[in-house]
């Protein structure tokens, strides 16, 4: 619906956009992305420094934007490139071990954590790389199957690992709780630019083409297997850096932060902000994040109230009105109009 | 001399023969027609030639611009576009939730020369190649009668200029040889007699090749300067309009034998 909206209004007025495109030289815009970043982050760092985002909130901001990173890197492959992959947290893994043993086998400086988280992020990376040559063959739930049985497959190695090295099935602690604001944001906010970058770049382009048609991209030119995989790396890159930030978060780190479910979770982030849609995204984890806050209080109940409400957000999302409408009549709800119903359905 | 050249190609899917050796010359600024009755082999012959599919046997030779032959059969579709052969597709193919303008930039993909790195970090040869590209896509869109709706989505424009778009992406990739898999299907006489119009203009101005499958007849015998006629796998004429009309075999394929 709503990208039908835009195109209505966006015929007629075609030119306007490219005109005012036109008009500001390439580092004017930059500027004042650069500017906006800046202006969030000073906003922020003010709502903390006064309190009105509390110690024990803020500490949860940082992992909405550790979130972020993950999802934005997952819309890349799954979103805007269309490969279906659920092995998102086992490359977030390999960038939370490395970072660790980086910093509980160094001095701890601020030097070294970046540098871990540098060089999880490579690692990651390079591990998409090995993978996706030979699993970006597959297609839609084939490609999933096998990157979710990768996912799998990198958690089970380090359970199954000499306790020594990675710690087992009780994982790695004994570093400090390393993930400052700062780090969280910038990181967030430098993902965001260069996902941003490549969409609106020829790479770009080409991996939605490769999401909307292979056939059609392939005749066009456009290397399949190239695209893939590099949609891949990136993507795996910021989920290794990610991790990386995770790890700091927690203070420790195990195999099962690091399971399926996690997978899910990013996902879930990617689908409620809308796939392709990386504004989305970042409104994706920062709803997902704010639910989660409220349903601490639930505690043993707190799953199944998630889940529901997963359901819930999808189906208003999706535009699919029926079960609210026959939720109304069950109940016989008749002040009960959101706007999504009344504009869908024509329900009054 | 031949800028595509084919001998003898043949195609076997399990036990049917879709194509059997069959030898098609096309010149340099030709534009040429390949008929025949449905399941004739016809799309067939245009995926052999692009890449989509693997030969069986046969000869699929190219001459570039600089007189190399290249031999394309068998190479991945990127491959041949990347030797200059473009194509449409019989049931429409465009990038549907990508605008018009990016369609054609996606055509354009394959001559970027800015790396990836070079995008991510907003270096100067990116945008100067952007500016580059969008300048050029803005004028095959005007030549083909789509600028003014360069920033719609593909999906929402109306199947005649759906059509128009994907040859106008065809073009964009900078091809030589275009293959248009029944660029008229669908539309009512005046919009194929403006297609005709749109074609020629197209060839000469891009310095095309062109080789286009079509039903029409009244279209392909006024456009086209020569015909293969193909049944059930194998060439069975080719020759000009008139030579094709009076051909008694094509008559026959179409009409089917006397009893």
């Amino acid at each position: 619906m709503e990208k039908l909206h835009t195109n209505q209004t966006g015929g007629p007025v075609a030119g306007a956009p490219e005109n005012a495109k036109k008009k500001m030289p390439p580092w004017l815009a930059g500027l004042i992305g650069l500017a906006v970043i800046v202006g969030v982050y000073g906003i922020l760092k003010l709502l903390i420094w006064t309190e009105v985002i509390s110690i024990y909130y803020a500490d949860y901001l940082n992992l909405i934007l550790i979130n972020m990173i993950l999802g934005l890197g997952l819309n890349l492959i799954t979103g805007i490139t269309g490969q279906f992959s659920l092995g998102h947290a086992g490359f977030m893994a390999v960038g939370a071990y490395t970072t660790a043993l980086v910093v509980l086998n160094t001095s701890g400086s601020l030097v070294s954590i970046l540098g871990g988280i540098l060089l999880g992020a490579v690692l990651a990376g390079l591990l998409g790389l090995l993978v996706g040559i030979p699993t970006l063959r597959l297609k839609g739930d084939y490609l999933a199957i096998a990157t979710l049985g990768l996912g799998e497959i990198i958690r089970i190695f380090i359970t199954n690992t000499d306790q020594k090295v990675l710690g087992g099935s009780a994982g790695l602690s004994g570093f400090p709780i390393f993930t400052t604001f700062e780090m969280a944001f910038f990181g967030a906010a430098i993902t965001f630019v260069v996902v941003r970058n490549l969409l609106k770049s020829s790479y770009g382009r080409a991996c939605v083409a490769v999401r909307e048609d292979e056939i059609a991209a392939e005749s066009m030119g456009v290397n399949l297997a190239k695209v893939k995989i590099m949609a891949f790396v990136v993507g795996t890159f910021f989920a290794g850096m990610a991790g990386g930030l995770f790890t700091g978060y927690m203070g420790i780190i195990q195999p099962k932060s690091f399971d399926f479910m996690k997978s899910i979770d990013i996902l879930m982030i990617v689908v409620l902000g809308g796939l392709g849609n990386i504004w989305g995204t970042l409104v994706g984890a920062i709803v997902l994040g704010i639910v989660n806050i409220f349903l601490q209080d639930l505690s043993s109940v707190r799953m199944i109230v998630y889940a529901l409400l997963l359901v819930i957000i999808m189906l208003v999302k999706s535009g699919d009105t029926r079960f609210f409408v026959w939720l109304r009549k069950l109940f016989n709800w008749k002040k009960w109009t959101p706007a999504f119903l009344s504009k869908k359905s024509g329900v009054k | 001399m031949p800028i595509l050249n084919v001998e003898n190609l043949n195609k076997s899917f399990g036990g049917l023969k879709a194509v059997s050796d069959v030898n098609i010359y096309v010149k340099r600024g030709e534009l040429l027609g390949l008929i025949g009755p449905n399941g004739a082999g016809k799309t067939t012959i245009f995926n052999l030639l692009t890449g989509v599919y693997v030969p069986t046997t046969g000869v699929i030779e190219l001459t570039g611009s600089d007189g190399r032959k290249v031999k394309i059969g068998g190479m991945k579709p990127y491959m041949t576009a990347r030797h200059g052969l473009s194509r449409t597709f019989q049931n429409i193919r465009l990038f549907k939730s990508m605008t018009v303008l990016d369609n054609i930039l996606v055509g354009m993909h394959k001559n970027v020369k800015y790396t990836l790195l070079e995008a991510i970090f907003r270096l100067p040869r990116y945008y100067k190649q952007e500016s580059r590209f969008e300048e050029q896509a803005m004028h095959i869109l005007e030549v083909v009668g789509l600028a003014h709706k360069a920033q719609e989505l593909a999906a929402n424009l109306p199947y005649g200029e759906q059509r128009k778009l994907e040859i106008a992406r065809a073009i964009a990739t900078g091809a030589s040889v275009i293959f248009l898999d029944e660029p008229a299907a669908g539309m009512n006489p005046s919009e194929t007699d403006e297609l005709a119009g749109l074609i020629v203009s197209l060839k000469d101005e891009y310095d095309l090749t062109i080789i286009l499958i079509e039903h029409d007849m009244k279209f392909v015998m006024g456009l086209c300067e020569r015909i293969y006629v193909l049944d059930f796998g194998t060439i069975i004429a080719e020759g000009n309009p008139d030579e094709i009309k009076h051909n008694q075999r094509v008559i026959q394929a179409y009409l089917g034998e006397e009893a």
